[in-house]
Parts: structure tokens; sequence; C-alpha cells
């Protein structure tokens, strides 16, 4: 159960230096954290390594949140966001530079290393919010996944795509209220 | 960074909502291992943190302990700075007054010579108003120089002395003005001549019976107090009818 008030003062106690609360604030998110950074970076092991960094993020960051601009939960999670994204790109400018390397002469270049177990995990959670996410229109599925898992602003979304500001926010903002919908007629298992 | 501050509150507020609806949506348990990994990173941070938060007050007092040793050391040097200037005014004021004191010293004296000089003029102008003044011209004896007259009030005995080219006194000696009558002389007054002045003029002793007193002489004695003339007699003349 998402306890706001719960959760801003554990980022405050954070703030202050009290391990416990960062302990207690980890067990209440994690999961959420987890499976978000999974989706966005895609393997089990980038997911563990950019959550760690999260909420190493939140033990130093703590006294920069501002309960009135938002929840401590919604705070956490744009932290683990950003962190997911930022191992994504890593991971892809590696791919790309060993493919050019290869490219430019046979250079030898290690490959990522092999995660089957966790790209089945991956899989199996993308699976659930996939077919939620099947059920909406393809242009407001494509803006709320640039926006959510790419962490694109919205825009930034609306240059990129073309389209004006006010279409992203009306696309994304119903896109999110159908998921809503989804999720409490119980559609949707992670 | 934790945050991206070109959301916008609107759209944060969207993207709040919708990122917690998606986490929740696809919310994984994650590997028992990766708690224990978080928080040994959190408390390994911790610990450094707080080595740097103590070594920072360290710093910091000892930085502080340093500026205040330095203020200090500034206002002190300040002050001594200000106590040297404000002695070395004062004892240029002190030069400056003691310079004024002398100055108003020598003043102070020439204003007493001067109105000395004035009594005396005073009162030679007195003697001379009297309507029956005498006079006595005393000429130089044989082998000294200068001349002088001798103003008499027969009346109240007073004498003045007035000349030129009466040389100084030596040390030791002095000029001893005589009133001569028929019986014996009487001290009529000593006195000495300015070198730096040709002129000169004297008020002298009051004379007893001045009506009987006949001529005046001018000796050169090397005691003071004398009932008669034992020096030389350097000036004399008898008054006019």
């Amino acid at each position: 159960m998402s306890d706001p008030a719960l959760e801003s003062e554990l980022v405050r106690r954070v703030a202050r230096g009290d391990e416990v609360a960062l302990a207690v604030l980890y067990d209440r998110l994690a999961p959420l954290a987890y499976g978000l950074a999974l989706r966005i970076a895609g393997d089990k092991r980038s997911a563990q390594d950019a959550v760690q960094e999260a909420f190493l993020n939140v033990w130093h960051g703590a006294e920069r949140f501002v309960a009135t601009r938002g929840t401590a939960r919604a705070w956490v999670l744009r932290i683990v966001r950003n962190s997911a994204i930022d191992r994504a790109r890593s991971e892809g400018a590696h791919e790309r530079a060993r493919l050019r390397a290869i490219e430019l002469g046979g250079v030898s270049w290690p490959a990522a290393p092999e995660r089957p177990d966790l790209q089945l995990v991956g899989q199996e959670s993308r699976s659930a919010l996939d077919s939620a996410l099947d059920e909406l229109p393809a242009e407001q599925r494509r803006l709320i996944e640039i926006a959510f898992f790419q962490g694109l602003s919205h825009t930034e979304i609306a240059t990129r795509e073309g389209i004006p500001l006010g279409t992203v926010k009306a696309r994304i903002r119903t896109g999110i209220g159908r998921l809503r919908q989804i999720a409490a007629q119980g559609r949707i298992h992670a | 960074m934790p945050e991206d501050p070109r959301l916008e509150d609107e759209e944060r507020e969207m993207d709040d909502e919708g990122l917690e609806e998606l986490a929740q949506v696809l919310a994984t348990p994650p590997p028992r291992e990766l708690r224990a990994r978080v928080l040994a990173a959190v408390q390994e941070r911790g610990q450094l943190d707080r080595v740097r938060r103590r070594l920072t007050r360290w710093r910091a007092g000892g930085l502080a302990a340093a500026a205040a040793a330095c203020v200090m050391a500034l206002l002190y040097a300040q002050q001594v700075r200000i106590a040297q200037q404000n002695a070395d005014t004062i004892s240029a004021m002190l030069d400056g007054a003691s310079g004024v004191m002398a100055h108003m010293a020598a003043q102070g004296r020439e204003i007493v010579e001067r109105g000395d000089a004035l009594l005396v003029h005073a009162e030679i102008i007195r003697i001379l108003s009297s309507p029956n003044l005498k006079t006595a011209p005393l000429d130089p004896m044989a082998g000294h120089s200068g001349s002088a007259r001798v103003l008499l009030d027969p009346i109240s005995g007073a004498v003045a002395l007035v000349g030129v080219g009466l040389p100084p006194a030596k040390p030791g000696e002095v000029y001893e003005l005589w009133a001569l009558r028929g019986d014996a002389p009487e001290r009529a007054g000593e006195f000495e001549t300015d070198p730096s002045r040709k002129n000169f003029a004297l008020r002298l002793r009051h004379v007893r019976a001045p009506s009987e007193v006949t001529a005046f002489a001018v000796s050169l004695e090397s005691k003071r107090g004398l009932a008669a003339p034992q020096g030389p007699i350097v000036l004399m003349g008898s008054i006019e009818s």
C-alpha cells in the first residue's frame, strides 16, 4: 500500500543519515523499483545495478526531496528510471562500439555477457504490461513507452514525434487512465 | 541526477502518476541478495560520509581557529599601529606645544620687559611733567665715554636717568648714581646698560631732600651697597638752575 506521508518521512530520515529508514524505504519500494528497472534496462544484472545505484543516489540526494513537489515514491521511481536509462544507454553504446570495431578491422571486442535467465524474467514481466499496453491504441502505447521508459519530457516527445505538445499530454493522460482501468479490473498480473 | 529539471509541474504530476501506475504494474520481487548489496553499499557510503563530515568539521574547526587567530593578530597589529600613530601624534603635538610654550615664554618676557619699560617711561613722563623739574646734564670724565641727564622732581625726590653711549659694565661691576649735596653723597640707585641698545632710560630711587641736591655723579663699582663711591667716576654734572 502506498502511504505518501510515511514514505516522505522515511526520505526525510534518510536525509539525516538514518540507514534503518533507508532499509524500510527499500523494502517498501524495491519491487516497484526493480520491476521498472528490469523493464527499462532489459536484463536482471543491469536492473540490479540500476536499483543499487538509485538507492545510493537516494541516500546522497535525500535532502533535495521536496514533499510539496510530488510523492516520495514518485521521486524514488524517477531516480530508478534515470539510473536504468543510463544503464541501457551504456549497454547500447557498448554494443555499437563492438560492432563498429569488428566492421573496421576485425578487432576483438568482448560482447556483453549472456543472460538468458534474466531475459526470461524480463519477458515475463513485460508480457503482463505488454498485454495491457496492447489494449491501448498504438499512438498512446508508443508515447507512454517513450515517456516512461526512455525518460523523454513531453516537449521532447512532441519535437521528436512532430506532434503538438497538447496532443502528447492528452494521449499520455488517456493512456494512463486506460491502464489504470485495466489494472483495476485485475487484467494485469505482473 | 535524481530529478529532471525540465519537467514542468503539470507534466511532472502526470509523469509521477503514470510512473507509479506503471511501476505498480511492473512490480517484480528483486533477488534477495540485492537488498544486502544495496544496504551494504549504503552502509559503506554512510561510514565514508561520516568520516568525511567529521573531517570537514575538523577542517572547518581548524579553519575557524586559524581565521580567528588571523583576525586577532590583525586586530592586535592594528591596535599597535594605532597606538604608535597616537604616540607619534602626541609626541609631535608635545614638540609643537613646547615650541609654542617657548615662544609664548619669550613673548611673555618681552611683554614684561616692555611693560617695565613703559612703566619707566610713564614715570619719566610724570617726572618731566613736574612744574619744578630739575635736570642735571652728566658729562664723561677723562678716559670715559657716554653722556646722560638726570631728571629730578624736587617735590617727590623721584629720579630718572636717560643717557647714551655708556658702555656695558664688566661682569661683577655695576654703575651707581650718586646724589651730591654739601654734606655727603647719597646712593640714588644702581643700574646696568643694555649692550644691545645704545640709549638707556632708567627710573631710580627717590632721594632725600631733593631741593638740597646740587649735582649727580655716576661711578663704576665692583661692590654693591656702598655708602660712598669707591670706584672711578665716569659721569658727573651739576643741576641746572
